[in-house]
Protein backbone atom coordinates (compact mmCIF):
# COMPACT_ATOMS: atom_id res chain seq x y z
CA UNK A 1 0.00 0.00 0.00
CA UNK A 2 1.47 3.11 -1.03
CA UNK A 3 0.82 6.45 0.97
CA UNK A 4 0.92 9.83 -0.35
CA UNK A 5 2.73 12.15 1.80
CA UNK A 6 0.44 15.60 2.88
CA UNK A 7 2.90 18.28 2.01
CA UNK A 8 3.27 16.97 -2.24
CA UNK A 9 1.87 19.09 -4.59
CA UNK A 10 -1.08 17.48 -6.31
CA UNK A 11 -0.10 18.10 -9.70
CA UNK A 12 3.49 17.03 -9.42
CA UNK A 13 2.19 14.27 -7.98
CA UNK A 14 -0.79 13.74 -10.92
CA UNK A 15 2.33 13.61 -13.29
CA UNK A 16 4.27 10.83 -11.33
CA UNK A 17 1.13 8.51 -11.63
CA UNK A 18 0.33 9.84 -15.42
CA UNK A 19 4.16 8.52 -16.27
CA UNK A 20 4.52 5.38 -13.96
CA UNK A 21 0.30 4.55 -14.81
CA UNK A 22 1.04 4.71 -18.49
CA UNK A 23 4.69 2.45 -18.05
CA UNK A 24 2.85 -0.16 -16.46
CA UNK A 25 -0.05 -0.19 -18.85
CA UNK A 26 2.63 -0.32 -21.51
CA UNK A 27 4.34 -2.37 -19.85
CA UNK A 28 2.23 -5.03 -18.92
CA UNK A 29 0.18 -5.21 -22.36
CA UNK A 30 4.23 -5.10 -24.02
CA UNK A 31 4.72 -8.55 -21.45
CA UNK A 32 1.45 -9.95 -22.54
CA UNK A 33 2.34 -9.41 -26.19
CA UNK A 34 5.73 -11.10 -26.06
CA UNK A 35 4.97 -13.91 -23.80
CA UNK A 36 2.01 -14.99 -26.78
CA UNK A 37 4.37 -14.15 -29.47
CA UNK A 38 7.43 -16.28 -27.78
CA UNK A 39 6.76 -17.69 -24.82
CA UNK A 40 3.85 -19.66 -26.05
CA UNK A 41 5.05 -20.89 -29.36
CA UNK A 42 7.79 -22.51 -27.20
CA UNK A 43 5.32 -23.96 -24.35
CA UNK A 44 3.59 -25.71 -27.08
CA UNK A 45 6.45 -27.06 -28.60
CA UNK A 46 7.86 -28.42 -25.67
CA UNK A 47 4.50 -29.92 -24.97
CA UNK A 48 4.65 -31.64 -28.32
CA UNK A 49 8.09 -32.59 -27.47
CA UNK A 50 6.89 -34.73 -24.05
CA UNK A 51 3.98 -36.09 -25.17
CA UNK A 52 5.12 -37.22 -28.83
CA UNK A 53 1.89 -36.95 -30.16
CA UNK A 54 -0.42 -35.10 -32.75
CA UNK A 55 -2.23 -32.44 -31.31
CA UNK A 56 -5.93 -33.26 -31.42
CA UNK A 57 -8.36 -30.70 -32.25
CA UNK A 58 -11.01 -30.42 -30.43
CA UNK A 59 -13.74 -30.98 -32.73
CA UNK A 60 -11.32 -34.48 -33.75
CA UNK A 61 -11.51 -35.80 -30.28
CA UNK A 62 -14.41 -38.74 -30.74
CA UNK A 63 -16.90 -39.26 -28.25
CA UNK A 64 -16.26 -43.07 -27.62
CA UNK A 65 -20.29 -44.76 -28.81
CA UNK A 66 -22.01 -46.85 -26.33
CA UNK A 67 -22.43 -50.19 -28.35
CA UNK A 68 -25.21 -51.62 -26.39
CA UNK A 69 -27.41 -48.20 -27.60
CA UNK A 70 -29.34 -48.77 -30.46
CA UNK A 71 -31.89 -47.16 -32.29
CA UNK A 72 -34.41 -49.37 -31.07
CA UNK A 73 -33.69 -47.80 -27.13
CA UNK A 74 -33.50 -44.60 -28.62
CA UNK A 75 -36.98 -44.66 -30.12
CA UNK A 76 -38.48 -46.53 -27.01
CA UNK A 77 -37.15 -43.30 -24.97
CA UNK A 78 -38.39 -40.78 -26.93
CA UNK A 79 -42.04 -42.43 -27.42
CA UNK A 80 -42.14 -42.50 -23.72
CA UNK A 81 -41.07 -38.70 -23.73
CA UNK A 82 -43.68 -38.24 -26.05
CA UNK A 83 -46.44 -39.67 -24.01
CA UNK A 84 -45.23 -38.84 -20.91
CA UNK A 85 -44.98 -34.43 -22.15
CA UNK A 86 -48.75 -35.31 -23.83
CA UNK A 87 -50.44 -36.77 -20.22
CA UNK A 88 -49.21 -33.56 -19.23
CA UNK A 89 -51.52 -30.23 -18.58
CA UNK A 90 -50.65 -26.58 -17.78
CA UNK A 91 -51.33 -25.01 -14.80
CA UNK A 92 -55.12 -24.17 -15.22
CA UNK A 93 -56.09 -21.38 -13.47
CA UNK A 94 -57.65 -21.80 -10.10
CA UNK A 95 -60.05 -18.79 -10.43
CA UNK A 96 -63.78 -19.97 -11.79
CA UNK A 97 -65.83 -17.34 -12.62
CA UNK A 98 -69.81 -18.35 -13.43
CA UNK A 99 -71.53 -16.23 -16.00
CA UNK A 100 -75.01 -15.84 -15.85
CA UNK A 101 -76.17 -16.04 -19.33
CA UNK A 102 -79.41 -14.15 -20.34
CA UNK A 103 -81.26 -15.85 -23.15
CA UNK A 104 -83.96 -13.99 -24.12
CA UNK A 105 -87.45 -15.99 -23.63
CA UNK A 106 -88.74 -17.80 -26.75
CA UNK A 107 -92.47 -19.28 -26.19
CA UNK A 108 -90.40 -22.63 -28.78
CA UNK A 109 -89.85 -25.67 -27.08
CA UNK A 110 -91.64 -23.74 -23.91
CA UNK A 111 -92.97 -26.27 -21.42
CA UNK A 112 -96.23 -24.39 -20.94
CA UNK A 113 -97.53 -24.84 -24.44
CA UNK A 114 -96.59 -28.31 -25.03
CA UNK A 115 -98.69 -30.26 -26.98
CA UNK A 116 -99.94 -32.33 -23.91
CA UNK A 117 -100.88 -29.94 -21.41
CA UNK A 118 -103.29 -27.59 -22.94
CA UNK A 119 -104.90 -25.11 -21.38
CA UNK B 1 -73.20 17.96 -2.35
CA UNK B 2 -73.78 15.44 0.40
CA UNK B 3 -72.24 12.99 -1.58
CA UNK B 4 -68.86 15.28 -2.40
CA UNK B 5 -68.78 16.11 0.72
CA UNK B 6 -68.42 12.53 2.03
CA UNK B 7 -65.98 12.26 -0.14
CA UNK B 8 -63.59 14.61 1.05
CA UNK B 9 -64.32 14.01 4.54
CA UNK B 10 -63.48 10.51 3.82
CA UNK B 11 -60.21 11.99 1.95
CA UNK B 12 -59.38 14.34 4.75
CA UNK B 13 -59.63 10.96 7.39
CA UNK B 14 -57.39 9.05 5.25
CA UNK B 15 -54.86 11.87 5.21
CA UNK B 16 -55.06 12.43 8.62
CA UNK B 17 -54.69 8.97 9.60
CA UNK B 18 -51.28 8.66 7.29
CA UNK B 19 -49.58 10.27 10.03
CA UNK B 20 -51.22 8.66 12.81
CA UNK B 21 -50.26 5.21 11.63
CA UNK B 22 -46.64 5.43 12.23
CA UNK B 23 -45.33 7.36 8.74
CA UNK B 24 -44.62 10.26 10.28
CA UNK B 25 -44.29 10.37 13.91
CA UNK B 26 -43.28 13.75 14.84
CA UNK B 27 -46.42 15.39 14.23
CA UNK B 28 -48.50 11.94 15.20
CA UNK B 29 -50.20 13.81 18.47
CA UNK B 30 -52.15 16.52 17.14
CA UNK B 31 -53.46 14.18 14.21
CA UNK B 32 -55.13 12.08 16.45
CA UNK B 33 -56.94 15.04 18.01
CA UNK B 34 -57.94 16.38 14.73
CA UNK B 35 -59.80 13.25 13.85
CA UNK B 36 -61.48 13.42 16.36
CA UNK B 37 -62.23 17.07 15.73
CA UNK B 38 -63.51 15.51 12.15
CA UNK B 39 -65.93 13.32 14.18
CA UNK B 40 -67.47 15.51 15.56
CA UNK B 41 -67.45 18.56 13.58
CA UNK B 42 -70.34 19.73 11.38
CA UNK B 43 -70.72 20.50 7.84
CA UNK B 44 -69.17 23.40 7.39
CA UNK B 45 -66.11 22.60 9.73
CA UNK B 46 -66.16 19.16 7.65
CA UNK B 47 -65.84 21.35 4.46
CA UNK B 48 -63.23 23.06 5.98
CA UNK B 49 -61.00 20.22 6.94
CA UNK B 50 -61.59 18.44 3.56
CA UNK B 51 -59.97 21.08 2.05
CA UNK B 52 -57.03 20.81 4.99
CA UNK B 53 -56.80 17.19 4.20
CA UNK B 54 -56.57 17.54 0.38
CA UNK B 55 -53.79 19.79 0.58
CA UNK B 56 -51.82 17.93 2.98
CA UNK B 57 -52.24 15.11 0.39
CA UNK B 58 -51.18 17.56 -2.48
CA UNK B 59 -48.05 18.45 0.07
CA UNK B 60 -47.41 15.14 -0.71
CA UNK B 61 -47.14 14.60 -4.14
CA UNK B 62 -44.59 15.09 -6.83
CA UNK B 63 -46.27 18.41 -8.37
CA UNK B 64 -45.88 20.11 -4.85
CA UNK B 65 -41.79 18.98 -4.06
CA UNK B 66 -40.86 19.25 -8.33
CA UNK B 67 -37.78 21.19 -8.67
CA UNK B 68 -36.61 22.96 -12.18
CA UNK B 69 -33.52 20.23 -11.66
CA UNK B 70 -35.81 17.38 -11.34
CA UNK B 71 -37.71 18.19 -14.24
CA UNK B 72 -34.81 18.89 -16.39
CA UNK B 73 -33.02 15.08 -15.03
CA UNK B 74 -36.26 13.71 -16.04
CA UNK B 75 -36.15 15.08 -19.65
CA UNK B 76 -32.82 13.72 -20.41
CA UNK B 77 -33.85 10.22 -18.58
CA UNK B 78 -36.26 10.76 -21.69
CA UNK B 79 -34.13 11.99 -23.89
CA UNK B 80 -31.78 8.56 -23.08
CA UNK B 81 -34.85 6.23 -23.87
CA UNK B 82 -35.07 8.56 -26.90
CA UNK B 83 -31.66 7.94 -28.12
CA UNK B 84 -31.67 3.89 -27.25
CA UNK B 85 -34.85 3.46 -29.01
CA UNK B 86 -34.44 5.71 -31.98
CA UNK B 87 -30.87 5.58 -33.18
CA UNK B 88 -30.29 2.10 -31.30
CA UNK B 89 -27.12 3.78 -29.40
CA UNK B 90 -26.09 0.54 -27.39
CA UNK B 91 -29.79 0.12 -26.32
CA UNK B 92 -29.04 -2.16 -23.30
CA UNK B 93 -27.62 0.35 -21.17
CA UNK B 94 -29.74 3.56 -22.32
CA UNK B 95 -33.31 1.77 -21.78
CA UNK B 96 -32.61 1.16 -18.38
CA UNK B 97 -30.68 3.97 -17.67
CA UNK B 98 -32.71 6.58 -19.17
CA UNK B 99 -35.82 4.59 -17.12
CA UNK B 100 -33.33 5.08 -13.90
CA UNK B 101 -32.96 9.04 -14.37
CA UNK B 102 -36.83 9.16 -14.56
CA UNK B 103 -36.97 6.85 -11.23
CA UNK B 104 -34.37 8.62 -9.48
CA UNK B 105 -35.96 12.55 -10.09
CA UNK B 106 -39.41 12.05 -8.99
CA UNK B 107 -39.84 14.03 -6.34
CA UNK B 108 -40.93 12.68 -2.95
CA UNK B 109 -40.96 14.05 0.23
CA UNK B 110 -37.72 12.82 2.54
CA UNK B 111 -37.66 10.97 5.58
CA UNK B 112 -40.18 7.98 4.10
CA UNK B 113 -37.01 6.13 2.60
CA UNK B 114 -38.15 6.19 -0.73
CA UNK B 115 -35.22 7.72 -2.34
CA UNK B 116 -31.77 5.82 -3.35
CA UNK B 117 -29.81 8.12 -0.97
CA UNK B 118 -32.24 7.26 2.22
CA UNK B 119 -30.75 4.55 3.91
CA UNK B 120 -33.43 1.49 4.04
CA UNK B 121 -35.03 2.29 0.81
CA UNK B 122 -35.43 -0.80 -1.68
CA UNK B 123 -33.11 1.66 -4.36
CA UNK B 124 -30.99 2.15 -1.67
CA UNK B 125 -30.23 -1.73 -0.98
CA UNK B 126 -29.76 -2.19 -4.68
CA UNK B 127 -27.51 0.85 -5.04
CA UNK B 128 -25.17 -0.99 -2.86
CA UNK B 129 -24.24 -2.97 -5.40
CA UNK B 130 -22.71 0.03 -7.32
CA UNK B 131 -21.64 1.54 -3.89
CA UNK B 132 -19.79 -1.95 -2.81
CA UNK B 133 -18.22 -2.30 -6.22
CA UNK B 134 -19.79 -6.02 -6.62
CA UNK B 135 -21.90 -5.58 -9.82
CA UNK B 136 -18.78 -4.47 -11.78
CA UNK B 137 -16.67 -7.59 -11.84
CA UNK B 138 -20.42 -9.51 -12.25
CA UNK B 139 -20.46 -7.80 -15.59
CA UNK B 140 -16.59 -8.38 -16.50
CA UNK B 141 -17.44 -12.16 -16.02
CA UNK B 142 -19.75 -12.13 -18.70
CA UNK B 143 -18.26 -10.22 -21.05
CA UNK B 144 -14.98 -12.39 -20.40
CA UNK B 145 -17.63 -15.42 -21.34
CA UNK B 146 -18.49 -13.62 -24.49
CA UNK B 147 -15.26 -12.61 -25.63
CA UNK B 148 -13.05 -13.96 -28.43
CA UNK B 149 -9.55 -13.46 -27.74
CA UNK B 150 -8.24 -15.36 -30.72
CA UNK B 151 -7.63 -12.52 -32.98
CA UNK B 152 -5.83 -10.67 -29.90
CA UNK B 153 -3.53 -14.83 -29.81
CA UNK B 154 -2.96 -14.00 -33.42
CA UNK B 155 -1.59 -10.91 -33.37
CA UNK B 156 -0.49 -9.83 -30.18
CA UNK B 157 1.31 -6.69 -30.91
CA UNK B 158 -1.86 -5.57 -31.62
CA UNK B 159 -2.07 -5.50 -27.34
CA UNK B 160 0.01 -2.21 -27.84
CA UNK B 161 -2.98 -0.34 -29.52
CA UNK B 162 -5.08 -1.10 -26.30
CA UNK B 163 -2.38 0.28 -24.00
CA UNK B 164 -1.80 3.56 -26.11
CA UNK B 165 -5.83 4.76 -25.68
CA UNK B 166 -5.00 4.45 -21.94
CA UNK B 167 -2.96 8.13 -22.00
CA UNK B 168 -6.19 9.70 -22.42
CA UNK B 169 -7.20 7.73 -18.87
CA UNK B 170 -3.73 9.72 -17.22
CA UNK B 171 -4.44 12.69 -19.38
CA UNK B 172 -8.19 13.29 -18.34
CA UNK B 173 -7.06 12.54 -14.59
CA UNK B 174 -4.36 15.42 -15.10
CA UNK B 175 -6.86 17.79 -16.46
CA UNK B 176 -9.36 16.98 -13.83
CA UNK B 177 -6.30 17.91 -11.27
CA UNK B 178 -5.88 21.20 -12.60
CA UNK B 179 -9.28 21.74 -12.51
CA UNK B 180 -8.94 21.91 -8.35
CA UNK B 181 -10.26 18.05 -8.21
CA UNK B 182 -7.95 16.24 -5.57
CA UNK B 183 -6.36 13.24 -6.09
CA UNK B 184 -8.69 10.21 -5.86
CA UNK B 185 -11.69 12.26 -7.07
CA UNK B 186 -9.19 12.82 -10.29
CA UNK B 187 -8.24 9.19 -10.63
CA UNK B 188 -11.80 8.30 -10.76
CA UNK B 189 -12.54 11.03 -13.28
CA UNK B 190 -9.47 9.86 -15.16
CA UNK B 191 -11.02 6.23 -15.90
CA UNK B 192 -13.74 7.44 -18.15
CA UNK B 193 -11.01 8.11 -20.53
CA UNK B 194 -10.82 4.21 -20.77
CA UNK B 195 -14.59 4.27 -21.53
CA UNK B 196 -15.50 0.79 -20.10
CA UNK B 197 -18.62 1.69 -17.98
CA UNK B 198 -18.12 -1.24 -15.35
CA UNK B 199 -14.35 -0.27 -14.78
CA UNK B 200 -15.15 3.48 -13.96
CA UNK B 201 -17.93 1.96 -11.52
CA UNK B 202 -15.67 0.24 -10.09
CA UNK B 203 -12.84 2.88 -9.55
CA UNK B 204 -15.08 5.38 -8.63
CA UNK B 205 -17.12 3.53 -5.96
CA UNK B 206 -13.86 2.48 -4.41
CA UNK B 207 -12.58 6.77 -4.63
CA UNK B 208 -14.59 8.91 -5.04
CA UNK B 209 -17.68 7.26 -3.10
CA UNK B 210 -18.28 10.09 -0.77
CA UNK B 211 -17.11 7.90 2.45
CA UNK B 212 -13.66 7.55 1.76
CA UNK B 213 -11.28 10.74 4.38
CA UNK B 214 -8.45 12.06 2.52
CA UNK B 215 -5.60 13.00 4.71
CA UNK B 216 -5.90 16.76 5.17
CA UNK B 217 -9.36 15.64 7.06
CA UNK B 218 -11.78 16.33 4.16
CA UNK B 219 -14.15 13.84 2.46
CA UNK B 220 -14.69 12.69 -0.81
CA UNK B 221 -17.13 13.59 -3.06
CA UNK B 222 -19.39 11.01 -4.17
CA UNK B 223 -19.12 11.12 -7.70
CA UNK B 224 -20.52 8.14 -8.94
CA UNK B 225 -23.45 8.68 -10.58
CA UNK B 226 -22.11 11.30 -12.90
CA UNK B 227 -18.84 9.51 -13.63
CA UNK B 228 -21.09 6.39 -14.65
CA UNK B 229 -23.64 8.49 -16.66
CA UNK B 230 -20.77 10.04 -18.12
CA UNK B 231 -18.72 7.12 -19.02
CA UNK B 232 -22.16 5.20 -20.54
CA UNK B 233 -23.43 8.25 -22.25
CA UNK B 234 -19.77 8.97 -24.11
CA UNK B 235 -19.72 5.27 -25.03
CA UNK B 236 -23.25 5.05 -26.66
CA UNK B 237 -21.94 8.29 -28.54
CA UNK B 238 -18.71 6.54 -30.05
CA UNK B 239 -19.97 6.48 -33.28
CA UNK B 240 -20.82 10.33 -33.07
CA UNK B 241 -17.07 11.15 -31.89
CA UNK B 242 -15.08 8.95 -33.35
CA UNK B 243 -15.56 9.13 -36.93
CA UNK B 244 -14.22 12.72 -37.78
CA UNK B 245 -10.86 12.02 -35.50
CA UNK B 246 -10.46 9.61 -37.43
CA UNK B 247 -10.49 11.33 -40.93
CA UNK B 248 -8.76 13.95 -39.34
CA UNK B 249 -6.04 11.67 -38.08
CA UNK B 250 -5.43 8.98 -40.87
CA UNK B 251 -4.51 10.13 -44.59
CA UNK B 252 -6.97 8.40 -47.22
CA UNK B 253 -4.12 6.06 -48.05
CA UNK B 254 -3.76 4.64 -44.78
CA UNK B 255 -7.20 4.10 -44.51
CA UNK B 256 -7.19 1.76 -47.23
CA UNK B 257 -4.50 -0.31 -46.00
CA UNK B 258 -5.41 -4.08 -45.61
CA UNK B 259 -4.75 -6.05 -43.27
CA UNK B 260 -3.50 -9.88 -43.39
CA UNK B 261 -6.14 -12.22 -41.90
CA UNK B 262 -5.25 -13.56 -38.71
CA UNK B 263 -3.59 -16.54 -38.50
CA UNK B 264 -5.89 -19.76 -37.38
CA UNK B 265 -5.59 -19.96 -32.89
CA UNK B 266 -5.46 -23.59 -31.88
CA UNK B 267 -7.88 -24.13 -29.35
CA UNK B 268 -5.28 -24.84 -26.56
CA UNK B 269 -3.99 -21.27 -27.35
CA UNK B 270 -7.45 -20.00 -26.40
CA UNK B 271 -7.14 -21.96 -23.32
CA UNK B 272 -3.90 -21.18 -21.95
CA UNK B 273 -4.26 -17.70 -23.02
CA UNK B 274 -6.60 -16.83 -19.85
CA UNK B 275 -4.66 -18.55 -17.05
CA UNK B 276 -1.55 -17.11 -18.13
CA UNK B 277 -3.01 -13.42 -18.70
CA UNK B 278 -4.68 -13.16 -15.69
CA UNK B 279 -1.68 -14.71 -13.81
CA UNK B 280 0.71 -11.94 -15.35
CA UNK B 281 -1.63 -8.92 -15.51
CA UNK B 282 -2.66 -9.67 -12.10
CA UNK B 283 0.79 -10.19 -11.09
CA UNK B 284 1.28 -6.09 -12.16
CA UNK B 285 -1.72 -4.97 -10.84
CA UNK B 286 -3.27 -6.53 -8.10
CA UNK B 287 -5.71 -3.75 -7.08
CA UNK B 288 -6.96 -4.88 -10.79
CA UNK B 289 -7.50 -8.46 -9.44
CA UNK B 290 -11.66 -8.36 -8.94
CA UNK B 291 -12.04 -6.98 -12.78
CA UNK B 292 -9.47 -9.02 -14.39
CA UNK B 293 -9.97 -12.35 -12.52
CA UNK B 294 -13.46 -11.98 -13.58
CA UNK B 295 -12.69 -11.47 -16.49
CA UNK B 296 -10.56 -13.73 -17.82
CA UNK B 297 -12.18 -16.56 -15.66
CA UNK B 298 -15.18 -16.02 -17.37
CA UNK B 299 -12.62 -16.75 -20.68
CA UNK B 300 -11.52 -19.47 -19.40
CA UNK B 301 -15.32 -20.96 -18.80
CA UNK B 302 -15.98 -20.05 -22.13
CA UNK B 303 -12.56 -21.53 -23.62
CA UNK B 304 -11.98 -24.93 -21.54
CA UNK B 305 -14.81 -26.49 -23.73
CA UNK B 306 -16.21 -28.64 -20.07
CA UNK B 307 -18.28 -25.81 -18.75
CA UNK B 308 -20.19 -24.60 -21.29
CA UNK B 309 -23.34 -24.47 -18.95
CA UNK B 310 -21.81 -21.83 -17.11
CA UNK B 311 -20.14 -20.04 -20.13
CA UNK B 312 -23.55 -19.87 -21.42
CA UNK B 313 -24.98 -18.37 -17.70
CA UNK B 314 -22.74 -15.43 -17.23
CA UNK B 315 -22.87 -14.56 -20.65
CA UNK B 316 -26.61 -14.66 -20.80
CA UNK B 317 -28.70 -14.54 -17.50
CA UNK B 318 -25.91 -13.39 -15.46
CA UNK B 319 -24.98 -10.19 -17.13
CA UNK B 320 -28.23 -9.44 -18.04
CA UNK B 321 -29.64 -9.85 -14.56
CA UNK B 322 -26.59 -7.55 -13.32
CA UNK B 323 -26.98 -4.77 -16.36
CA UNK B 324 -30.87 -3.98 -15.75
CA UNK B 325 -29.53 -3.51 -11.85
CA UNK B 326 -26.97 -1.57 -12.60
CA UNK B 327 -28.34 0.39 -15.43
CA UNK B 328 -31.75 1.35 -13.16
CA UNK B 329 -29.60 2.05 -10.18
CA UNK B 330 -26.90 4.41 -11.85
CA UNK B 331 -29.36 6.35 -13.33
CA UNK B 332 -31.23 6.32 -10.28
CA UNK B 333 -28.69 7.94 -8.55
CA UNK B 334 -28.58 10.79 -10.91
CA UNK B 335 -30.84 12.76 -8.06
CA UNK B 336 -31.00 16.05 -9.09
CA UNK B 337 -30.39 17.92 -6.02
CA UNK B 338 -26.91 15.62 -6.05
CA UNK B 339 -26.15 15.37 -9.34
CA UNK B 340 -26.67 18.95 -10.62
CA UNK B 341 -23.64 20.19 -9.52
CA UNK B 342 -20.40 22.62 -11.18
CA UNK B 343 -18.78 19.37 -10.56
CA UNK B 344 -21.21 17.11 -12.70
CA UNK B 345 -20.69 19.54 -15.12
CA UNK B 346 -16.78 19.52 -15.29
CA UNK B 347 -17.30 15.90 -15.19
CA UNK B 348 -19.06 15.87 -18.49
CA UNK B 349 -16.37 18.39 -20.06
CA UNK B 350 -13.46 16.02 -18.58
CA UNK B 351 -15.35 12.94 -19.91
CA UNK B 352 -15.78 14.10 -23.98
CA UNK B 353 -11.73 15.35 -23.76
CA UNK B 354 -10.86 12.44 -22.26
CA UNK B 355 -12.85 10.01 -25.16
CA UNK B 356 -11.08 12.28 -27.48
CA UNK B 357 -7.66 12.07 -26.53
CA UNK B 358 -8.10 8.09 -25.98
CA UNK B 359 -8.89 7.59 -29.67
CA UNK B 360 -5.98 10.43 -30.67
CA UNK B 361 -3.52 7.91 -28.95
CA UNK B 362 -4.70 5.01 -30.43
CA UNK B 363 -4.98 6.04 -33.61
CA UNK B 364 -1.31 7.94 -33.69
CA UNK B 365 0.24 5.27 -31.54
CA UNK B 366 -0.83 2.60 -34.70
CA UNK B 367 0.46 5.15 -37.18
CA UNK B 368 3.53 4.93 -34.99
CA UNK B 369 3.97 1.09 -35.20
CA UNK B 370 3.49 1.53 -38.87
CA UNK B 371 6.96 3.22 -39.45
CA UNK B 372 8.22 -0.03 -37.85
CA UNK B 373 6.49 -2.87 -39.43
CA UNK B 374 7.32 -3.57 -43.32
CA UNK B 375 5.02 -4.76 -46.38
CA UNK B 376 2.13 -7.00 -45.77
CA UNK B 377 2.33 -7.06 -41.68
CA UNK B 378 1.42 -3.12 -41.83
CA UNK B 379 -1.65 -2.38 -40.02
CA UNK B 380 -4.33 -0.24 -40.86
CA UNK B 381 -4.37 2.83 -38.46
CA UNK B 382 -7.82 3.24 -38.40
CA UNK B 383 -7.67 0.27 -35.73
CA UNK B 384 -5.94 2.21 -33.30
CA UNK B 385 -8.97 4.08 -32.39
CA UNK B 386 -10.64 0.69 -31.69
CA UNK B 387 -8.12 0.72 -28.22
CA UNK B 388 -10.40 2.36 -26.47
CA UNK B 389 -12.49 -0.38 -25.20
CA UNK B 390 -16.04 0.36 -25.58
CA UNK B 391 -16.77 -2.85 -26.59
CA UNK B 392 -17.71 -3.74 -29.28
CA UNK B 393 -19.05 -0.30 -30.63
CA UNK B 394 -15.57 1.33 -30.79
CA UNK B 395 -14.84 -1.63 -33.27
CA UNK B 396 -17.84 -1.25 -35.42
CA UNK B 397 -17.52 1.99 -36.02
CA UNK B 398 -13.56 1.32 -37.41
CA UNK B 399 -15.16 -1.36 -39.11
CA UNK B 400 -17.90 1.00 -40.53
CA UNK B 401 -15.46 3.54 -41.53
CA UNK B 402 -12.96 0.79 -42.86
CA UNK B 403 -15.79 0.15 -45.16
CA UNK B 404 -15.73 3.96 -45.88
CA UNK B 405 -13.03 4.25 -47.60
CA UNK B 406 -12.66 0.65 -49.15
CA UNK B 407 -16.03 -0.79 -49.45
CA UNK B 408 -13.63 -4.72 -49.54
CA UNK B 409 -11.76 -3.73 -46.12
CA UNK B 410 -12.82 -5.81 -43.63
CA UNK B 411 -11.53 -4.63 -40.51
CA UNK B 412 -14.14 -5.88 -37.86
CA UNK B 413 -11.91 -9.21 -36.74
CA UNK B 414 -8.53 -6.87 -36.63
CA UNK B 415 -10.48 -3.75 -34.54
CA UNK B 416 -11.59 -6.68 -31.95
CA UNK B 417 -8.13 -6.96 -30.96
CA UNK B 418 -7.33 -3.78 -29.72
CA UNK B 419 -10.79 -3.52 -28.42
CA UNK B 420 -10.06 -6.24 -25.80
CA UNK B 421 -6.68 -5.92 -25.21
CA UNK B 422 -8.30 -1.95 -24.51
CA UNK B 423 -10.87 -3.51 -21.85
CA UNK B 424 -7.69 -5.21 -19.97
CA UNK B 425 -5.53 -1.93 -20.19
CA UNK B 426 -7.84 -0.20 -18.48
CA UNK B 427 -8.84 -2.67 -16.14
CA UNK B 428 -4.67 -2.46 -15.28
CA UNK B 429 -4.91 1.40 -15.74
CA UNK B 430 -7.88 1.19 -12.69
CA UNK B 431 -5.78 -1.13 -10.92
CA UNK B 432 -2.70 1.39 -11.15
CA UNK B 433 -4.55 4.33 -9.88
CA UNK B 434 -6.41 2.17 -7.18
CA UNK B 435 -3.10 1.15 -5.71
CA UNK B 436 -1.43 4.75 -5.73
CA UNK B 437 -4.31 6.56 -4.21
CA UNK B 438 -6.81 4.04 -2.82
Amino acid sequence: MTYIPLFTDPISEGYVILITGLLIVFGALLTLSLFFKFGLPIMLYIYKVITKRKDKKLSEIKVVADEDFTGEIAAAISAAIHMYLNEQHDHESAILTIKQIKKPYSPWSSKIYGTQNRL
Amino acid sequence: MKKILLIFSVLSLLIFIRPALGLNSSSSTDTITSTVSVDQADEMNLLDEGFKGVKHFYNYTGFANVTSGNLIMILIGIIFIYLGIKFDYEPLLLIPIGAGVIIGNIPFVPGNQTGIYETGSVLNYLYFGVVKGIYPPLIFLGIGAMTDFSSLIGNPKLMLLGASAQIGVFATFLGALYLGFNLPEAGAIGIIGGADGPTAIFLSSKLANGVNILADGTTVKNLIGPIAIAAYSYMALVPVIQPPLMRLLISKEDRKIKMKPPRAVSQKEKMIFPVVALILTTFISPSALPLLGMLFFGNLLKESGRTERLADTARTKLIDIVTILLGVTVGASTQADIFITKDSMMIFGLGAVSFVIATMGGLLFAKFMNLFLKGDNKINPLIGAAGVSAVPDSARVVHMEGLKSDPSNYLLMHAMAPNVSGVIGSAIAAGIILSFLG
